[in-house]
């Protein structure tokens, strides 16, 4: 299961400088696998080549480090799901990919930062604050309800 | 406009002021590299990034010592609560033109708008 978080829940160390994160991933040969592949593809519109390498959307070959930061952060999601991966640098594609693609790990986000849809109606396996989804149309009417319930808050309403 | 001859080529075509990227843009931290390439060549031209920040570089500093005409603010989310940096930011913009890496949706911040970066073999456009 992919926990989402809207605050920190202070039971998990957290991961907030992704970048270092991925390059200490690289470092250590962590061998890229189905997922990541998916990943790039969704995000970069690129193929992941091997541990070092990737073909980006417009066919150049590109050393893994110039990924984007959301793409980094969603690999170090796939390989790392024992830690809180903060998504604050990633954009609504990167955020959606990781829930479209990663069936377990801990992600940290802003519901104001919005989500889509790019599961290609596969299902997903997403747990956030107590409840379960398994659809990505039950879970982008969630945020909006989140956001709607957030405004609320902020403008006083019981 | 903004215009520099790195391989590709870089336009970048908006006035002074503080700008990021509509989201799900590719390239940005490709085309911060290329104006740091064109830094390294001369041009009065400044990228400053997260570890920057985490080492403490004076980015008004910088700025004022190269006499900077363009300004790239890269993983801007990572510090973008710091107050000091939102007025050196906020400052700059006046007079020059200011791009940021910035995801979020509520920056302490807001840009004055959002750019759309292009890109082809020979040109790397941002307008």
């Amino acid at each position: 299961m992919l926990h989402i978080f809207f605050a920190d829940p202070e039971t998990l160390p957290i991961i907030q400088d992704v970048e270092y994160a991925f390059s200490r991933l690289v470092e250590l040969e962590y061998p890229f696998n189905d997922k990541d592949r998916k990943l790039v593809d969704i995000i970069e519109r690129g193929e992941l080549l091997d541990g070092t390498r990737f073909r980006d959307r417009f066919g150049y070959e590109l050393p893994v480090s110039a990924l984007s930061t959301g793409c980094k952060a969603a690999i170090v999601t796939n390989h790392l799901p024992d830690r809180l991966i903060d998504l604050r640098e990633c954009g609504k594609q990167s955020r959606s990919a990781i829930i479209a693609v990663c069936e377990e790990g801990n992600v940290i986000m802003d519901p104001d930062n919005g989500i889509e849809d790019c599961t290609n109606c596969c299902g997903i396996q997403v747990s956030v604050e107590g409840q379960t989804f398994t659809d990505m149309s039950d879970l982008l009417y969630y945020f909006e309800d989140v956001r709607a319930r957030d405004r609320a808050l902020q403008e006083g309403e019981p | 406009m903004i215009e520099f001859g790195t391989d590709p080529r870089v336009e970048i075509h908006c006035d002074p002021g503080f700008y990021s990227f509509t989201d799900g843009t590719s390239g940005k931290t490709y085309l911060a590299k290329l104006i740091a390439q064109a830094a390294e060549q001369g041009l009065p031209y400044v990228t400053y990034s997260y570890y920057d920040y985490v080492r403490g570089v004076d980015l008004a500093a910088v700025c004022e010592k190269v006499q900077a005409e363009l300004v790239f603010v890269d993983r801007y989310d990572m510090f973008s609560d710091d107050t000091n940096i939102q007025a050196q930011i906020q400052n700059l913009a006046q007079d020059i033109v200011v791009l940021a890496d910035l995801k979020s949706s509520n920056p302490p911040i807001m840009p004055d708008d959002y750019l759309v970066l292009t890109r082809s073999a020979e040109l790397l456009e941002v307008t």
